[in-house]
């Protein structure tokens, strides 16, 4: 019991900064992601080259090695270039938070391209006959309707990303996995990494309720 | 004038030529029934008409104003935006209705004329309700077009292109996605806008609708049209043997 009142309070301190990198990370890459999907479905074949690009990479290399990749590669490129360590150094959770932006933004680019493309054709033709401009009509017609279409496999990233935080105590981050596996360690007991459990699924749960009242409140239509 | 006059239009799909050399003219007050077997080139004509298709060759001159004609290099449409103003004299109700499904009735026959034409909601709605009442769906105006049958769905559609007060509604089969039984109820209402003079430009397979609402008839048959009259002329006693054998072929089923 005494050593259960020593660990918890750094435990929830760890979770504050998981509860942080997640909200940072999503409220970033969902607006980033709807954008970079523009590149992806746009007529310009080098935006679309690049996009391919990109999501190519993102999706196709480890998140954890671009996590490592991103906070080394560019202290490291810091170094060579000659910049003193005490004049500036990338923090650890910046560069984390950076590669979690660049790599959740290329799934959920993904998702809104195919949630757009699945629009059909009659919607873009009756906006159209109607003289609404192509801004209205993304506007008013397809972002409505896009954003149901693609709401269930949003909230499957969404969950993913709260469990995806834990890769992070790989580069040292003192978020709620890193300091539960050295409370483990230290007292010597499992009781850390089930409190830490318990944690992550009591946040899971919290966004499963959120997605499920946010699908009820889009289902008053069918497409 | 003509409210809408095509000249010498030809439309190809890849190496395939849709459309060749049609001329079209339409007067106000007209109910043109664009009739002809499958793959002739019917609805691509009024896809074109409507700029959702852009053709190679030909002029379309709508009210007065031309949208598009041929110049040395090659077909030259209106602007963007010029062409979005002039198309909005053209009304469209599509095969598939196409309505928005997020939106209730009402919101489907408001959301061009608030957001177009800058009304007021409450002006909108206004116009709105009566279309609605027009084609018998007042008690629905909020409901989704998921609730609604395919005739009412092709009700709401039509009074949707009303809101905008189009000169020329054009349809492009708005019966063929419908059960049997329902064709009727849209028909009714595309009968009651022609007793009311609305220029209209109808590609069906309702002969018996054709006949009996048309005051123009155009036969296209491998993109030509190679036959136009009243439809005494055209579909009573037809000249032509292309045209004979068509209506013999669909009475035959």
């Amino acid at each position: 019991m005494e050593s259960f009142f020593r660990f918890f309070p750094e435990l929830v301190n760890g979770l504050g900064l998981t509860l942080s990198l997640f909200v940072l990370t999503l409220v970033c890459s969902i607006p980033l992601g709807f954008l970079c999907s523009q590149a992806g479905l746009s007529k310009n074949k080098v935006g679309r080259g690049v996009y391919l690009a990109y999501v190519t990479i993102m999706r196709g290399t480890p998140l954890i090695l671009q996590v490592c990749f991103l906070y080394f590669g560019i202290n490291l490129l810091l170094t060579t270039l000659g910049v003193p360590a005490d004049v500036f150094r990338l923090d650890r959770f910046v560069g984390a938070f950076i590669a979690f932006v660049l790599n959740y933004t290329a799934y959920f680019s993904e998702i809104f391209r195919g949630g757009i493309q699945s629009i059909n054709r009659g919607q873009y033709e009756a906006a159209s006959v109607l003289g609404l401009s192509k801004s209205l009509t993304m506007r008013k017609i397809v972002i409505p309707q896009v954003f149901k279409i693609v709401m269930p496999s949003i909230g499957n990233e969404v969950i993913n990303l709260v469990k995806d935080t834990a890769l992070v105590s790989l580069i040292a981050i003192e978020d709620l996995m890193m300091l539960a596996w050295s409370a483990t360690n230290r007292e010597a007991s499992v009781m850390p990494l089930i409190v830490a459990m318990v944690f992550y699924l009591a946040i899971n749960a919290v966004v499963t309720l959120v997605l499920r009242k946010i699908e009820k409140r889009m289902s008053y239509y069918r497409i | 004038m003509s409210i809408l006059e095509v000249k010498k239009l030809n439309k190809s799909f890849g190496s395939t030529h849709i459309l060749k050399d049609i001329d079209l003219s339409l007067e106000k007050g007209d109910t043109m029934a664009i009739i002809g077997p499958s793959g002739s080139g019917k609805s691509t004509l009024l896809r074109c008409i409507n700029c959702l298709e852009r053709a190679e060759k030909g002029t379309i001159i709508l009210n007065g104003i031309t949208i598009a004609e041929e110049k040395e290099n090659g077909m030259e449409y209106l602007k963007d935006d010029e062409l979005r103003m002039a198309r909005l004299h053209l009304g469209m109700v599509f095969q598939n209705f196409n309505l928005f499904p997020h939106l209730t009735v009402l919101e489907n026959l408001t959301l061009a004329p608030m957001n177009v034409d800058k009304k007021s909601q409450t002006e909108a709605e206004k116009t709105a309700r009566e279309l609605l009442a027009k084609v018998g769906l007042s008690d629905k105006s909020d409901s989704y077009p998921c609730e609604l049958s395919g005739g009412q769905s092709q009700r709401v559609a039509i009074a949707r292109a009303l809101a905008m007060d189009p000169d020329i509604l054009c349809f492009d089969e708005p019966t063929s996605a419908l059960d049997p039984e329902l064709t009727g109820e849209v028909l009714q209402v595309i009968k009651e806008l022609a007793a009311e003079h609305m220029t209209m430009l109808i590609v069906t397979h309702e002969m018996g609708f054709a006949k009996e609402v048309a005051s123009q008839v155009v036969f296209m048959d491998d993109g030509r049209i190679t036959g136009r009259g009243t439809p005494e002329e055209l579909l009573v006693n037809p000249k032509e043997e292309r045209i004979r054998a068509f209506l013999n072929k669909l009475l035959s089923v």
